[in-house]
């Protein structure tokens, strides 16, 4: 049985949660499988977890290529200490702090750290929509499906690394609130305050591509 | 009718759509009368599902299997 793609597990009447629990219950299989060594269900767990940890390292790094980098010493790392993990959280929360960890000592030796701590982040710091011109009925339909995840990806990329994890884990990762607070062990009302920056500085940073006067072609 | 100020201070959950039906129905009437803030929900509403429909920073499978091939190749020989 896989994880992804191949998972078949029996559906039946109203059984969107019984899915769920047939998956955690398959992962939570997984998961002591490897604990015990068999490195098949840990490459299991590595490819189902993949596009998750590769998200995180790029939030925090900025820079899918150094992402990319990171993913082999964050794999190899989670593969070391998966003794550690006790089901006390969801696994793809724990995956998460390993790749935060890996990603904050290659800032470090790099040199240009940023922290994502709350204390750190001024979240009064009061953030004014600048940009007020109408944007188009259907934006969507100004460029082609590639060059709009490339407008987004520049867009996201641009933002400050605290509000760039959480709009990565909230709108492209599609986590829950309090899924997102949890996993980078924030408070849910400082999810929320980055949340809304982040999307209103990503709205300003697109606004000139999508604004009624715009005819389309991305720069 | 409520300020700019008190809309924008519910903004955040009314993008997330987590509001009472009463306060929905009181920031619903600012923005029908509100132009700056009728622009600022109606962008901010779609720089979300842009976003969200994006499929942005996917790993492609030619990039993350060799990536998973080599540590699994690592762990197979005990270098981890």
């Amino acid at each position: 049985m896989h994880l992804s793609g191949g998972a078949q597990p029996p559906i039946q009447a109203g059984g969107v949660v019984h899915l769920v629990d047939t998956l955690q219950d398959t992962e939570a299989g997984f998961v002591a499988q490897a604990q015990s060594g068999k490195l098949e269900a840990f490459e299991e767990l590595a490819r189902h977890h993949g596009q998750l940890i590769y998200r995180t390292l790029t939030a925090i790094l900025g820079n899918p290529a150094d992402a990319q980098d990171a993913m082999q010493d964050t794999l190899l790392s989670v593969y070391k200490h998966i003794d550690g993990f006790q089901g006390r959280s969801k696994f793809s929360t724990w995956l998460v702090s390993i790749a935060r960890n890996t990603a904050f000592q290659r800032l470090r030796r790099g040199k240009h750290f940023e922290s994502l701590d709350e204390a750190v982040c001024n979240e009064e710091q009061d953030f004014r929509p600048r940009q007020v011109k109408a944007w188009q009925d259907n934006p969507e339909e100004l460029y082609s499906k590639s060059e709009m995840r490339q407008l987004v990806e520049r867009g996201i990329l641009a933002l400050p690394a605290n509000y760039r994890v959480v709009v990565m884990l909230r709108d492209i990762q599609q986590l829950s609130t309090d899924e997102v607070a949890r996993q980078l062990g924030l408070s849910v009302p400082a999810v929320k305050t980055r949340l809304l920056r982040g999307r209103l500085m990503l709205r300003e940073w697109l606004s000139p591509h999508f604004m009624t006067s715009v005819k389309g072609i991305a720069q | 009718m409520i300020s700019c100020e008190e809309f924008l201070a519910e903004f955040g959950d009314y993008l997330e759509n987590q509001i009472s039906p009463e306060v929905r129905q009181e920031l619903e009437l600012h923005v029908s009368q509100c132009r700056a803030c009728h622009v600022l929900y109606d962008s901010s509403r779609k720089t979300v599902k842009l976003v969200t429909e994006s499929s942005s920073f996917e790993l492609p499978e030619s990039v993350s299997e060799p990536i998973i091939d080599r540590v699994m190749a690592r762990l197979r020989t005990g270098r981890s």
